[in-house]
């Protein structure tokens, strides 16, 4: 269940979500207070003209030429290499695991953290990444937030040390020596002359945002899929291009990783709903409702179906990515820069590539949830299994084909 | 150098229209139009704005 929180006022219409989302003139950002210590001063954060200074900077992380690099020269690479490692094994692995290793290689690679092939992938999620997961998302854990703060800080403390600090440092020898800088978020924000304690909140909410939102839609992805093949709904698929980036699009719009935003309304204002918003509300903007709103998407909104007609005008995966000025600075990067060329969406590349090998859950290994209000796998066993229902059909998909 | 504005994918962000004064606006329907060439625009600018787009909904075609 998403925790009501008091004195909010609940958005959960899909129209109600869109409007003030769109509206920064009436609606200001109030997600993340709470976790101020970890991204106060970031992307997220901020508003107005300092917010778009901001978002103008860092929109240079996802130029369209930048984003087929990473698919081809991190992504790839990476989700290759893991899995072959993995299935070294011979047991299966754990989905939840690979998705975050992958990619936390994509956000070693976006923030510039030169020290990553230094350090153990296990020493990186276990110390820093899982304790500031925790401290980001402290609104939706049941666990006390004084203790969620104080873990989170250690962990900041450490990562900072360990790697953003050696990222700056080496970043303004490089100014100083008048070399070229990398194109990552460190030598952009070195280069702007930002101050430490800003770079170090930036890297925080970009390692975050790089790992747990798309590790949890890639699982999410993976059985949503199996359980939608396992149903039978697959007879009215056809042989076509756009499978996987269907089965992409809907797992994000059924399985929204955020519970909900937060805005704040700065004037007396009526909603196009006729619905009255006085000034200084807190609003909860519920993300999962609105994308399963029959109003937009019909009396089968909660049904997973990838092949479901888009309404009009909307788009497949809804509001997953938010809207407005604060729409997620990523999406470009999970679902590529354009529908039908130049890059084809990290997201859909990884799972075209782990349904194309055979992965499939474990059927010995049930998966479970991580204790949160924000509906995700803690773990999800996997392990190939050859021949399986959905590999059969991914075989007829020319664009999976293509990217495994 | 052409820039395009894909209405179907425009949400009305205004980013575009910050970053171009003049070369873009949006119109009564919350949708991003090109009014005018984008000659004399520094090219740096423009990337920024097709970057900046959060929907893919601008986009640049041609070099110059």
């Amino acid at each position: 269940m998403i925790p009501v929180f008091e004195g909010t006022l609940l958005i959960d219409t899909y129209a109600e979500a869109r409007e003030v989302l769109n509206d920064e003139q009436r609606f200001r950002q109030a997600s993340k207070r709470e976790s101020a210590a970890f991204l106060g001063g970031t992307v997220l954060t901020l508003d107005g003209d300092a917010h778009f200074e901001r978002r103008r900077l860092l929109s240079r992380l996802v130029r369209h030429r930048l984003l087929a690099r990473f698919e081809t020269e991190v992504i790839d690479p990476t989700v290759t290499a893991l899995l072959a490692e993995v299935e070294s094994s011979g047991d299966g692995f754990d989905l939840v695991e690979f998705a975050r290793r992958v990619f936390l290689r994509l956000a070693t690679a976006l923030i510039g953290l030169d020290r990553m092939p230094e350090l153990d992938d296990d020493e990186v999620l276990t110390r820093y990444l899982y304790p500031l997961i925790e401290a980001v998302t402290m609104e939706w854990s049941p666990r006390p937030n004084a203790d969620i703060h104080a873990d989170g800080m250690v962990a900041m403390g450490g990562y900072v040390a360990s790697l953003v600090a050696p990222a700056i440092e080496r970043r303004c020898a490089l100014v100083a020596d008048g070399a070229e800088l990398p194109g990552d978020l460190v030598a952009l924000m070195v280069a702007e002359g930002f101050d430490d304690a800003t770079i170090h909140r930036e890297a925080v909410l970009f390692l975050n945002a790089s790992t747990l939102n798309n590790a949890t839609t890639l699982t999410h992805a993976v059985d949503e899929t199996f359980r939608w093949v396992a149903s039978g709904a697959t007879e009215r698929v056809e042989p076509g291009p756009h499978l996987v980036r269907r089965l992409v699009h809907e797992t994000l719009r059924t399985r929204v990783v955020t519970p909900a935003v937060f805005r704040e309304c700065l004037l007396d204002t009526r909603l196009a709903s006729g619905r009255e918003v006085p000034a200084g509300a807190k609003l909860s903007v519920r993300l999962p409702e609105a994308n399963h709103d029959p109003a937009v998407w019909g009396p089968d909104a909660d049904r997973f179906d990838p092949l479901r007609a888009i309404p009009g005008g909307e788009k497949p995966y809804g509001l997953a990515f938010g809207a407005g000025v604060h729409a997620c600075l990523g999406r470009p990067l999970v679902l590529g820069s354009y529908s039908e060329d130049l890059t084809a969406g990290m997201l859909g590349r990884i799972l075209a590539t782990l349904l194309g090998a055979g992965i499939a859950p474990d059927p010995d290994r049930p998966p479970t949830l991580a204790v949160s209000a924000a509906r995700r796998f803690e773990r999800y066993p996997v392990r190939r299994v050859v021949p399986n229902d959905v590999q059969a059909l991914l075989r007829t998909d020319a664009e999976a084909t293509a990217w495994s | 150098m052409e820039l395009t504005i894909d209405r179907d994918r425009c949400e009305g962000t205004g980013f575009c229209v910050r970053l171009l004064p003049g070369i873009v606006a949006v119109d009564d329907h919350r949708r991003a139009v090109v009014h005018g060439p984008v000659d004399d625009v520094d090219v740096e600018v423009l990337r920024e704005a097709e970057a900046m787009c959060p929907t893919n909904a601008l986009r640049l075609r041609g070099d110059r």
